[in-house]
């Protein structure tokens, strides 16, 4: 290869007790190489990561950095050392100003007499931010106050600002809207003109077959494959990913819309600070999906429906029930189910057991009289839960934080579907999950469909939108601009137009 | 394997506390310890404790904190004792009971409505209240309905003790109320996002609580015969001494467990009555609890991250 390789790792080992996280793993990137990281969750992607940006150790194995053996320390040390990294979870200390995170931990260089200069401080970070073309973020706003996607935005901007030789994004694409995403596109690529290396993590398969020049993928450890970005199809990667052939369209194959004539929900002159007479009807055994940029109000009507979130004025009826919901408990005895958008914070008890987190959205179903909670029968539901999703599991009484994302992702699903209720309301449902389970959940909706489950499914991935439902709406500014019939003429493009 | 071991043995590890804190004074006190009337003694120290147990449990599990509880039974006691001169032993229980609920439910609506944080919400209680038992009783002793004292015989208190005790396991082992309020200790956004009425929930715990003060009022005025303004004095901090070393978590959620809070009262319990028949002097006493309670909170402090908390989380 002539051209100079600016990181090398040889041999990397890390294991989890019995757990092979990383076996023998070696990659090498040169100059001005944008690669993709992929493989399904668990597969040992961000433990290479962390290793690389010296938030984890490594168990064995060599890494050179512009030909220099690299040992970094901890993730400043790599970030001094010029690998910039920007990790899935969040890294931002909440309590801090934006300029103090941009500065964490390497704030000396203003300094004065052993105290702190402030507006020096402020000073640089703005400078850095404007460089970078984000000077929308104000740097003495208090990092809490931000929303996820800016708090990514500052992630991404403090690890520009170590001006790395390598840069590593770990799933930043996803949390990011489609304006932000398109300036990041323009900072990789003018970052692979200056000669530099990145390495982009993301679920995103189209997109990453877009941008990146090669492609490595990893399966249970292991680097599989590498390939061309150029040579290669999606299917091709889903495959290697997978390690067995998937359907290439995993969505739904009719092209029509279809449900039932009977009106299963109807929402009413919604009106909320962050959406504004929002109406619509639901049918029987249809998907309506709802589309919108992340600030359209898409999530916040989500919670809405179901009670979570108050609302100024309006109602969400059930027509045929003549009933008015009102609280979540009323939503759930009327037989709905909310699958909200942040798994770990909204939907799961994580350090609680598969069993408990399923009986939590079933309590009615397992009562019996004098109140009484049914052991049998709450262990009888999680082992249903599991058998139906094939969520892999030692038993009930597994502790949800030990499981994947999509397996976890699989709990909050499956604890509805197993009820069978009328109407589902999936906010996001595929965030965070790899193809296999993605394919999976996609599976179980076009099934309920089928029994006549009603399901409202709000999405950010077009993709999903289009191939799933039967009608979508799109939002923004919290108004429904559009509403589209399923079509096979439907076309991202045709909805970003709107979206936008 | 090696992990199920130590998880495992952190299930036992109160269990052990209590074998161990038992063979030592079973040592040390020659047959002191298992006479008829040290057992009695034992029980009745145990009694209370695991009465406000277990209404605290509620509350503790939520992830929240009840300082109020001896005050509160201070204030039952004298409210009910004061009733009792007049109507005798129905009016001194009904008052006493009626007295702890309304101030369970009256912390609970505080919290609830105020959202302010449970310890101080209920820590000026644990001030006002002991505040109205002082100015009720101007500071005396006062005495009481006679009949009340006859309530402190064994073969009342026990069969009492025993349908309590497993009435509120069963509300907080296999019911919504003890489900949900593990939940809200868990994660109270999850819960909210699961349909529970969080307030609902919240001032139940604390009615528990504050019923469950009630209750240990009448016992404790029937104990010492009268009303004295002092009962009750850092009853709650004994309480909490024994959830905590029973393993109960400070922060609440589904490792809070009924039989963990009854192995602590009964370690307490042992405890302090092992201390007193070895002729240890009460100031050498105090120190000598603290040392060890110290020592298990460390042990299993020590225990849980050494061993068990990275194994918990390991994928499958």
């Amino acid at each position: 290869m002539d051209k100079k390789i600016i990181f090398r790792a040889e041999n990397m080992k890390k294991y989890f007790g019995a757990t092979h996280a990383n076996d023998n793993v070696s990659i090498a990137l040169p100059k001005g190489h944008i690669r993709g990281l992929i493989g399904e969750n668990g597969s040992g992607k961000s433990t290479l990561i962390s290793m690389i940006a010296g938030i984890r150790e490594k168990d064995s194995g060599t890494m050179y950095l512009n030909g220099k053996s690299y040992e970094p320390k901890n993730s400043l040390d790599a970030g001094k050392n010029g690998i910039g990294t920007v990790v899935q979870e969040l890294g931002l200390v909440d309590g801090l100003p934006v300029g103090m995170n941009l500065f964490l931990g390497r704030t000396e260089k203003f300094e004065k007499m052993r105290i702190l200069d402030i507006n020096a401080l402020y000073k640089k970070a703005e400078a850095v931010f404007k460089e970078w073309g984000f000077s929308d973020i104000s740097v003495k706003q208090l990092t809490g106050t931000l929303s996820v996607e800016q708090k990514k935005v500052v992630e991404l901007v403090r690890a520009l600002s170590f001006h790395p030789d390598l840069l590593i994004l770990d799933e930043i694409t996803q949390a990011l809207s489609l304006n932000n995403r398109e300036k990041l596109i323009g900072i990789i690529s003018q970052l692979k003109k200056r000669g530099k290396a990145i390495l982009l993590v993301t679920h995103d398969i189209e997109e990453m077959v877009a941008i990146t020049d090669v492609i490595t993928i990893m399966r249970d450890g292991k680097i599989v494959a590498e390939r061309d970005s150029d040579k290669t199809t999606p299917d091709e990667i889903k495959r290697l990913m997978v390690g067995r052939d998937l359907n290439g369209t995993y969505y739904r194959e009719d092209k029509e819309p279809s449900y039932g004539e009977e009106i299963k929900l109807s929402a009413v002159q919604l009106c909320e600070e962050h959406f504004h007479n929002i109406s619509f009807e639901l049918h029987k055994g249809e998907i309506l999906g709802i589309c919108g940029l992340s600030d359209s109000g898409i999530h916040e009507l989500a919670e809405a429906l179901f009670a979570v979130r108050k609302i100024d004025s309006g109602c969400v009826k059930l027509p045929k029930k003549n009933i008015t919901i009102n609280t979540p408990k009323q939503a759930m005895d009327m037989n709905m189910g909310y699958v909200p958008k942040d798994r770990d914070k909204q939907a799961l008890m994580v350090n609680d057991s598969i069993e408990n987190n399923v009986s939590l959205a079933a309590v009615e179903l397992v009562k019996e009289h004098f109140g009484f909670l049914s052991p049998g029968k709450r262990s009888e539901l999680s082992g249903k839960v599991i058998e139906r999703l094939m969520i892999k599991t030692k038993g009930p009484n597994q502790i949800i934080s030990g499981l994947s994302g999509g397996n976890r992702q699989k709990v909050n699903l499956g604890r509805w579907i197993v009820q069978n209720k009328d109407i589902l309301i999936l906010d996001c449902p595929t965030r965070g999950v790899d193809i296999g389970v993605k394919s999976y959940i996609y599976e179980m909706m076009i099934d309920s469909k089928k029994r006549g489950i009603s399901i409202v499914l709000i999405s950010d991935e077009l993709p999903e939108i289009i191939g799933m439902c039967d009608r979508l709406m799109i939002m923004k500014d919290g108004e429904v601009v559009k509403t589209l019939e399923r079509s096979t003429g439907l076309t991202e493009e045709a909805i970003i137009e709107v979206m936008i | 394997m090696k992990k199920n071991i130590w998880i495992n043995l952190q299930r036992i590890f109160p269990f052990m506390g209590l074998i161990v804190i038992i063979l030592i004074f079973t040592i040390i006190s020659g047959d002191k310890l298992w006479t008829k009337n040290n057992l009695l003694s034992i029980i009745n120290t145990a009694i209370p404790i695991c009465l406000g147990g277990a209404g605290m449990i509620f509350v503790a599990t939520q992830g929240s904190t009840d300082m109020s509880m001896g005050s509160l039974l201070a204030l039952a006691g004298t409210l009910g004792g004061l009733a009792s001169i007049r109507t005798g032993l129905a009016g001194f229980i009904t008052i006493s009971l009626l007295v702890g609920l309304l101030c369970g439910i009256f912390n609970g609506y505080l919290l609830a409505y105020l959202k302010v944080e449970s310890l101080m919400v209920t820590l000026a209680m644990l001030i006002a209240l002991r505040a109205i038992v002082s100015f009720i009783t101007n500071g005396q002793a006062v005495f009481v309905d006679s009949r009340i004292i006859g309530l402190n015989r064994i073969g009342i208190k026990l069969p009492v003790f025993l349908v309590l005790i497993l009435a509120m396991w069963y509300i907080f082992t296999y019911t919504k109320i003890g489900f949900y309020s593990r939940c809200i200790g868990e994660n109270q956004e999850v819960g909210r996002f699961s349909g529970i009425n969080i307030r609902k929930y919240k001032i139940l715990a604390f009615t528990l609580s504050g019923l469950m003060a009630g209750f240990v009022s009448i016992f404790t005025v029937g104990k010492i015969g009268g009303v004295s303004p002092n009962m009750g004095n850092f009853f709650e901090l004994q309480v909490m001494t024994a959830m905590f070393v029973g393993g109960v978590p400070v922060t609440g959620g589904s490792e809070s467990k009924y039989y963990k809070m009854i192995t602590g009262a009964l370690m307490l319990a042992f405890l302090q009555n092992g201390l007193t028949i070895s002729l240890v002097s009460a100031e050498i006493a105090e120190l000598i609890q603290g040392v060890i309670l110290l020592v298990v909170v460390f042990l299993e402090i020590f225990v849980r991250n050494r061993f068990i908390q990275g194994e918990l989380a390991k994928e499958v």
